[in-house]
């Protein structure tokens, strides 16, 4: 954690670096009221904020040893699983999920991935139902939650179900 | 409110089309709430853009039961699983799964759903008395008060979600108070941080920012996880005998009181309410040694105060237009939506609004009470499906729900963003419950701010010197002094030296 709070304080401090930059570039003078009027002003503050708590992460993470080890020794208390409950009742659902895909970082790529084809490639680009169901189907074939006929059911049958409901019966606006 | 006027509000609601909408959204609320990786919020914020065309007060009808809905159906998996369905149930694991373990899981449940029943009765009872009192209060508040408050609401909630760390917490909260500013200032309408971009110019939707940080975030984390879940325990006997809850009676009435109180505190939310309930529980308990072994006690705790919870976040909503959590932030979203304007002025604008929303409340408890009962082992097949096949369909509806609002492509992307966002914060121990209010309480800080400012010729001191800006500085200052190391040690030698 005090690598991870070294570099997110780095990013904190020079975002607000660039928002205090842009908020200074604001008008200041000539908007109808005195300085403290100015659509800058409560941004600028903020901006200060921000880099002084992104300063405090770095020197922490830098200084802090004692505050991480007692970090590491306080319980998280919003969480609940116990190692040998969550054993018991978490089972293997994917016995067919090959090795490479048990790797935590390359399942939240993939999975970022996908939807980012669906959001940015196939929405807007294709009709509705075509668009959902490719996206719908890839990611249950890639996951391996179902061979390919059974993804593509499932992906036609979610697809024209969202569609129906939402279009038809709420009369909402769909991509 | 007159009890009269809240009877004659929920038999208005009595029609066959409100009822449908009220049982729906309910059932719809306990799946989503039971499904691990989908929250409250995240089922109330889909809604808000999926019921966009509806009348506001059937809107209302579909969002409430929807939120009371889902605090309730995160007991399921809690119970079952192991994991909380959303994570205002994180408490209920601790008792809940062990009871499913010694093969108490239909009692644990029928438990759950009563002590839910009973805690959100009591949410709308105080509901309705404390509204209108708050709402009398708020009637005092000036620009100073309302600014105060936004930083008083971004301290605390910084301060409890990230009960380790509030650094971090405060540091989502100024984050979220930040990206509120983009847009079009309230006062001139000069753009900010727009970049010429002219989707940018009318801010970033609330609607995206709250999917993306609480769904789609979400969904990464799951698939994430290599091992999916499965449902081994039995269930059985499901409604739990009267004489087991009123041996409780203690324990409920103080739950609900922590739920209420934590509930209207600003962004704090359900789940913290829980763990405060829980660890109360324990403290008062005749057997605290049972804590965490199946202890009954201990579920009905944390049960009844994160319903509870829910009616306390609703009051801050409707009397200040400030959130108590983050499912009520999006209620108020969708308030503002369908053209309804919580606030000081809500009582003289819509004077029966209140007493809608509470028998809105009465509505919802007992569809979620006949649906928790009545449909055990139907629910519990909802658990049985597939991540694989569950998350890619959550993220299509969230796509469809940040479109849906203002039919531009550009909120899907910028959910799609803010899910990334909302998962490195997730990784990096950033909670995301200040981020948002942060970004609701945004523009009401920037404009009472300014307004103050001007009004007196950039003179601060009223800041300070008003008597209810004094009060809520105060608490803020107790908060953040609460944190430090120094006043901890501080009052740990008082206590030793009085203990001897």
């Amino acid at each position: 954690m005090r690598k991870k709070d070294f570099w997110s304080g780095l990013v904190l401090v020079l975002s607000a670096l660039a928002f205090l930059a842009a908020s200074l570039r604001l008008p200041w003078r000539d908007t109808g009221y005195d300085w403290f009027g100015s659509p800058g002003f409560v941004p600028a503050i903020l901006a200060g904020f921000l880099s002084l708590g992104g300063i405090r992460l770095m020197l922490r993470s830098r200084a802090g040893g004692a505050f991480y080890d007692s970090l590491a020794a306080t319980p998280d208390p919003c969480a609940c699983d116990a190692p040998e409950d969550a054993a018991e009742s978490a089972g293997e659902r994917e016995p067919a999920v090959p090795a490479w895909m048990r790797s935590e970082p390359l399942r939240g790529a993939l999975t970022v991935a996908l939807c980012g084809a669906y959001v940015f490639l196939l929405m807007g680009r294709l009709p509705y139902i075509p668009a959902t169901f490719l996206f719908l189907a890839g990611f249950i074939l890639v996951f391996r939650g179902a061979g390919l006929p059974r993804s593509g059911v499932i992906g036609a049958a979610a697809s024209v179900s969202i569609w129906f409901v939402f279009y038809k019966i709420f009369a909402v606006f769909l991509p | 409110m007159s009890l009269s006027t809240l009877f004659s509000e929920f038999f208005a609601l009595m029609t066959p089309g409100t009822i449908f909408n009220a049982f729906w959204a309910t059932g719809f609320g306990i799946i989503v709430g039971m499904l691990p990786g989908l929250t409250a919020t995240m089922g109330v914020a889909l809604l808000t853009g999926l019921t966009f065309r509806f009348m506001p007060e059937q809107a209302m009808v579909v969002l409430i039961s929807t939120y009371v809905g889902a605090i309730y159906g995160g007991s399921r998996s809690a119970i079952l699983l192991n994991i909380p369905g959303t994570p205002a149930n994180a408490a209920t694991c601790l008792d809940g799964h062990p009871l499913a373990r010694r093969g108490e899981a239909g009692y644990a449940i029928g438990l759950a759903t009563t002590s839910s029943a009973i805690g959100t009765l009591f949410g709308l009872v105080c509901l309705a008395i404390f509204s209108p009192l708050l709402g009398a209060i708020a009637l005092k508040f000036g620009s100073w008060e309302f600014f105060v408050l936004s930083i008083f609401g971004i301290i605390i909630c910084g301060n409890l979600t990230a009960p380790r760390d509030p650094l971090k917490g405060w540091i989502a909260g100024i984050v979220g108070l930040l990206l509120s500013q983009v847009g079009q200032d309230p006062i001139q309408a000069i753009p900010r941080f727009t970049f010429g971009e002219l989707q940018l110019m009318g801010g970033l939707s609330l609607i995206p920012v709250l999917v993306g940080a609480y769904g789609v975030g979400e969904i990464i984390e799951v698939m994430q996880r290599p091992i999916d879940y499965t449902v081994r325990s039995v269930v059985r006997r499901v409604i739990p005998p009267l004489a087991d809850l009123l041996r409780y009676w203690k324990t409920i009435l103080r739950s609900g009181v922590i739920g209420v109180i934590i509930g209207a505190i600003p962004g704090v939310g359900e789940d913290t309410a829980s763990w405060i309930a829980y660890d109360t529980a324990k403290r008062f308990s005749d057997h605290p040694e049972e804590f965490g072994r199946g202890s009954h006690e201990g579920l009905i705790a944390a049960e009844t105060a994160n319903n509870a919870c829910v009616g306390g976040a609703i009051i801050p909503v409707l009397t200040l237009a400030v959130p108590g959590s983050a499912p009520a932030a999006v209620l108020l979203a969708a308030m503002w939506l369908h053209g309804i304007r919580p606030g000081p002025l809500l009582p003289i604008e819509q004077p029966l609004f209140i007493a809608t929303v509470t028998a809105i409340f009465l509505l919802s408890t007992i569809a979620m009470t006949v649906l928790g009962l009545a449909l055990v082992r139907p629910l519990v097949k909802v658990l049985q499906i597939s991540r694989t096949i569950l998350m890619p369909v959550v993220f299509a509806l969230c796509c469809v729900g940040s479109f849906a609002v203002s039919g531009r492509m550009f909120d899907v992307h910028l959910m799609f963003l803010f899910g990334i966002l909302g998962y490195f914060m997730r990784r990096n121990d950033f909670p995301a419950a200040p981020m948002v209010l942060g970004f609701i309480l945004g523009p009401m800080a920037d404009d009472n701010f300014r307004r103050a400012m001007i009004i007196t010729g950039g003179d601060i001191t009223p800041f300070f010197t008003r008597p209810l800006s004094v009060v809520l500085w105060l608490l803020t200052l107790a908060v953040v002094l609460s944190r430090s190391a120094l006043v901890r040690g501080w009052l740990a030698s008082l206590a030793r030296r009085r203990s001897r």
